[in-house]
């Protein structure tokens, strides 16, 4: 997680401290998601199902921040086809850019650079949703593995068996990109 | 398996040159959400995050602006929101009728010997909160209002919040006992009866005091946050304020740029509105133009189309989405009343 700890608890029922200390993380996390717009939309409800459930939140099944994440992926799930039709258009235009490499070093580089994400794209868009879930809990969120269990709701194994293939799939297409 | 592994970090930076939240994303995804659900908790935050992101908080809570139309102030039974914009921050000189507004309070005030009553060690402030906040839905253009009956309990020792109660049950809005000591009686935001006795009278240096006590990186108006500041302070210590502080107090924000002001009634009381409007919402404190005292806070959203339903019942001003007045007085024990 990218938020530093301090002493001063934070609670559901305070909003406006909810959000003062959460608000850049759920943002980072849903923007590279789903783009600045629908995050700022979607962040904007997660604070707010936060508040109106306050009760529901139980500190003794894991943080805050986890269980903000998981109502935020939960709200993403209505946006999946931007998603998805982003990771295309990105794998798209990425494949498009690379055209013909030219001969110094960094063209090289960047020529790479443009593969690898053409690549990652395509393995994210065709990810079934919940090994996507958990890989960007897990790369983007930074969440530990229990930390993604509670923010889901789901077991602890299912977490790590989604993420060992979710990072199958990636590390193939990763290879694959050095291997040409 | 980490989060440094090259895969992960490979997936992290997907897509590429994604700059991380900026401050405008962070404070319109405040400004959505607040339209949604006027953050009531927001006077909270102050008390209880630390002081740097409390002010970013009440920094996010106010987005452009709005001032009151030059010289008319008086729409029905308040003022209401023009729709000129300000500037990001609002350095608008204050209005002359604020200056005016505020300058007859001072006289008033500074006419009006005060007592301020004896606060010991164990005893409170009890404010009693009287107020209504709009909550406009997630689409809809009609809002219902929803009421806060409030009660607050504060340690004199920093006007720290000690107790809460929402009608007659008691809520649990955090605690700030992690104040650090050294910090109490120190500054605005932590105010005690003796640093409050030792406020300068003299208003250019109040003024500088409050001004000095703001985060000069914040992306809000010094004088922004100076109000945002002394609407929390207000709500928790017009009570022990001496006849000569709470007169320079006014007199001293007559130099507060972005103040305007207007007349408003509310419940058949008339009360003078001095407002500061930065990035779209102005923020209030309700002054009782017959003692100079602050009674109440209201905050405004000046681009607000929401109207209440019309089985509200309550008439609040157009854009107001949170209106409060309070009272105040010094009670002997936690939860008492009288």
């Amino acid at each position: 997680m990218t938020t530093p700890t301090t002493s001063v608890m934070i609670e559901p029922a305070d909003l406006a401290g909810m959000f003062d200390r959460y608000a850049r993380d759920l943002l980072r996390y849903c923007t590279r998601r789903v783009g600045e717009q629908v995050a700022e939309d979607v962040v904007a409800e997660t604070f707010l199902i936060a508040y109106e459930q306050r009760d529901r939140y139980d500190p003794e099944r894991g943080g805050l921040l986890p269980w903000l994440y998981g109502i935020a992926t939960n709200l993403l799930r209505r946006h999946r086809r931007t998603e998805i039709r982003a990771l295309r258009a990105l794998a798209r235009g990425a494949r498009s850019a690379i055209g013909v490499p030219g001969h110094d070093g960094r063209a090289a580089e960047r020529v790479d650079a443009q593969r690898t994400v053409a690549k990652l794209s395509a393995v994210l868009a065709k990810l079934p949703r919940r090994q996507r879930d958990v890989l960007l809990l897990y790369a983007v969120a930074q969440l530990e593995y229990a930390e993604i269990a509670a923010a889901l709701g789901i077991p602890l194994g299912s977490v790590q068996s989604s993420l060992h293939r979710a990072r199958a799939k990636v590390r193939a297409a990763l290879d694959e990109g050095d291997a040409r | 398996m980490s989060h440094t592994d090259p895969d992960v970090v490979a997936v992290r930076e997907l897509p590429p040159g994604v700059p991380d939240p900026s401050d405008e994303s962070v404070s319109r995804t405040w400004r959505l959400m607040t339209g949604r659900r006027p953050a009531p908790a927001r006077v909270w935050s102050r008390l209880l995050v630390p002081v740097t992101a409390a002010a970013m908080v009440v920094g996010l809570a106010v987005g452009a602006a709005v001032v009151f139309r030059p010289g008319g102030l008086s729409f029905g039974a308040g003022g209401g929101p023009s729709d000129e914009k300000t500037s990001e921050p609002n350095l608008a000189p204050p209005s002359p009728e604020a200056v005016a507004a505020l300058k007859a309070m001072a006289s008033t005030a500074a006419s009006i010997p005060t007592t301020v009553p004896p606060i010991a060690s164990g005893q409170y402030v009890f404010v009693h909160h009287d107020g209504w906040v709009v909550d406009a839905g997630a689409s809809s253009e009609s809002a219902t209002v929803e009421k806060q009956d409030r009660s607050y309990w504060f340690d004199p020792n920093g006007m720290l919040l000690r107790g809460v109660r929402f009608g007659d049950d008691p809520a649990d809005l955090g605690n700030d006992a992690n104040v650090p000591p050294g910090e109490v009686g120190r500054s605005v935001e932590v105010p005690t009866p003796e640093w409050l006795a030792q406020l300068p009278t003299d208003p250019a240096r109040l003024v500088e005091v409050l001004r000095g006590a703001m985060d000069k990186d914040a992306p809000w108006s010094i004088d922004h946050q100076v109000w945002s500041e002394m609407q929390d302070f207000y709500l928790k210590c017009d009570l022990l304020l001496s006849t000569e502080v709470r007169a320079a107090l006014l007199t001293a924000f007559t130099s507060l740029r972005g103040i305007t002001s207007s007349e408003i009634t509310i419940d058949k009381r008339r009360l003078v509105a001095i407002r500061h409007t930065e990035r779209g919402i102005g923020d209030e404190i309700l002054f009782d133009p017959t003692t100079g005292r602050a009674v109440g806070r209201r905050t405004v959203d000046v681009d607000s189309d929401v109207t209440l339903d019309p089985s509200s019942p309550v008439r609040l001003d157009p854009g107001v989405g949170y209106q409060a007045i309070w009272t105040q007085k010094v009670v002997d024990e936690l939860y008492a009343t009288s």
